[in-house]
């Protein structure tokens, strides 16, 4: 008996309409959305205080109530609770109720968020230490503005065990959104280290989503990227997988493909660890075994670490970018200059910036001492970025850089995008909480009691249908 | 540049690149075992800590995984700095992958062995 679970998002902003179209095409089991990565990064950004769940989410699952109501099969797992998984499964509950399926059994995994338990940590005697430095949290003086663990499959799978259609979490060890279907579907107990293991290669592979199939690496102009599918993992029994794609795409996957995401985005490959199970992908085996049919086997598992990964973050204050294309045969000379005009003029307003960057992209700056710059360039985007404790110093130069097409040389235009904004500034702290001390709970109810839960998110069940 | 033959890192592997953390890594993969085992001997992380000195990098740590012809580098805290985030425009390390594949390596005469057709 093999599992199928699919993954239809990689990260934030991954392709929107990627969950319907694999769920029209291809029957699955599972269904994992993972947007969720790396240190914290303001979730839902912007200045308004949002709910604390990855902002693409909500318009997938109006895009998936069709599927969940006509596949009896389909299950979704997703970390798009971020910081509030409650108040996520409330927002989707709201839009499931709306398209006929109020009584999906929807679960929510908390006790990752630990920014409130962050003082009893302390005083149970977790030193909540750097994990690079060995620093521990007390010696920081800054308050912590976010702070979670990597919560592993278990809960994940009790959710399924009990009933859930839809599991949202918050941060997870990525492969945790395959191992926790897999051990249920299988019955396996948790200290099967090498299923466990098997599962934790497949999940690691499906997080990578397109580039499963050759996005993002060479060789991608042989292959048709435009229609380029997401990766569907088929796990038997033993934990070995069968790596593909939703039929009818573009890309492919092949063993280059895979083995590529193999080592995409791991440390040291013999301790790849999850909270359910370590493994060691020096022992992978990958092979192709026909046309988007790659078959990984030979995990060699080990016990989870006793300690699960923590990020916290604290605030040093605000940051921004701005982008400006110059454009002259002397565009070099003109993008520094104007960057020297605009730091002048924040200074002149009465702030010394604390950092700046200031790089010429055109020129290979964005990877800088590699290769030489090109002669004679016509044109350059000038990227400036700074930081400062205080807002209305950033927010100052992000003015005075919008103001250089009107009052700086000739020959600049702006550059519209996201990074025009001024953004809280945070430093990550990596650090480990013992198991024992954290609880991970699963709430699970139907989409319709999570749907008459609270007043907040009626915006959004507004804005997303 | 010497009379020296060179080959690049992309002529022999594909590289991909992106953030772990406050580390960047880098996966290379060979296309083929001879192409591994000429990376494995002069792929080191010493080079690569040179190729990226301008980042600037702090320190490479470089893994095999000889099973699938492939190393491992990890580019100790180069996404961070405990003053902030990185302000720099690729702050996920996205780019050094095509970087890497830059890298030119000496071969001392044995390209055409090595580059696979």
């Amino acid at each position: 008996m093999t599992v199928r679970i699919a993954n239809a998002a990689g990260a934030a902003g991954d392709q929107p309409d990627s969950a319907r179209r694999l769920v029209e095409h291809e029957e699955v089991d599972y269904l994992t959305l993972r947007y969720l990565n790396g240190p914290p990064r303001p979730v839902g950004g912007g200045t308004r205080p949002g709910p604390g769940h990855v902002p693409d989410f909500p318009a997938v699952v109006r895009t998936l109530c069709p599927a969940f109501y006509l596949q009896g099969q389909l299950k979704l797992v997703t970390d798009a609770g971020a910081t509030d998984p409650r108040a996520c499964a409330e927002v989707a509950s709201r839009i499931l109720s709306r398209h006929g399926s109020d009584r999906l059994p929807v679960a929510a995994v908390v006790g990752g968020n630990i920014l409130d338990s962050l003082e009893e940590l302390l005083r149970l005697g977790c030193p909540l230490a750097h994990a690079r430095t060995g620093q521990p949290l007390h010696e920081l003086h800054r308050p912590i503005v976010t702070a979670h663990v990597h919560l592993g499959a278990n809960p994940i799978a009790a959710a399924l065990a009990a009933g859930a259609r839809l599991v949202i979490t918050g941060w997870v060890a990525p492969a945790a959104l395959a191992i926790g279907p897999a051990a249920v579907e299988h019955g396996w107990d948790w200290d099967n280290w090498a299923c466990l293991a098997g599962a934790a290669v497949a999940g690691h592979l499906l997080g990578r989503g397109t580039h499963v199939a050759g996005a993002g690496q060479a060789g991608w102009e042989d292959v048709e990227l435009a229609s380029v599918g997401y990766p569907i993992a088929e796990i038997d029994g033993d934990g070995q997988a069968t790596i593909t794609k939703e039929g009818r795409t573009g890309g492919a996957v092949t063993r280059e493909t895979v083995v590529q995401q193999l080592v995409s985005a791991i440390g040291d490959p013999a301790h790849y660890e999850t909270p359910d199970v370590g493994v060691d992908l020096t022992t992978v085996d990958v092979e192709q075994r026909g046309p988007d049919c790659v078959r990984v086997h030979g995990s060699a598992g080990h016990p989870a670490p006793p300690c699960y990964d923590a990020s916290l973050a604290y605030q040093v204050g605000y940051a921004a970018a701005a982008q400006l294309l110059v454009w002259g045969t002397d565009c070099l000379a003109k993008a520094k200059a104007s960057a020297t005009m605009a730091l002048d003029r924040v200074r002149q307003a009465g702030f010394e910036l604390e950092r700046t960057y200031v790089g010429l992209l055109g020129t290979g700056d964005a990877v800088p001492g590699v290769g030489k710059p090109p002669e004679d360039l016509r044109e350059v985007v000038l990227y400036v970025a700074a930081q400062d404790p205080r807002r209305e110093a950033v927010a100052r130069f992000l003015d005075e850089m919008a103001s250089l097409p009107a009052s700086g040389p000739p020959g600049l235009a702006p550059c519209t995008g996201v990074t025009g904004r001024v953004r809280p500034a945070l430093v990550h702290w990596p650090t480990r909480v013992p198991k024992e001390l954290i609880e991970p709970t699963v709430i699970l109810r139907s989409a319709g009691e999570w749907a008459a839960d609270g007043p907040a998110s009626e915006d959004a069940a507004q804005e997303y249908g | 540049m010497s009379a020296q033959q060179t080959i690049t890192v992309g002529q022999l592997a594909r590289a991909c690149s992106g953030p772990l953390g406050d580390d960047a890594t880098i996966g290379v993969v060979a296309h083929t075992q001879a192409g591994y085992d000429f990376l494995r001997a002069e792929l080191t992380a010493a080079r690569v800590k040179v190729h990226f000195a301008a980042l600037p990098v702090a320190d490479v740590h470089r893994y095999e995984l000889p099973r699938v012809r492939a190393l491992n580098f990890v580019l100790a805290n180069a996404l961070a700095s405990d003053s902030g985030p990185s302000l720099r425009f690729d702050t996920d390390g996205r780019l050094l992958g095509a970087a890497m594949a830059e890298l030119a390596l000496p071969t001392r005469g044995a390209t055409t062995r090595l580059c696979s057709t």
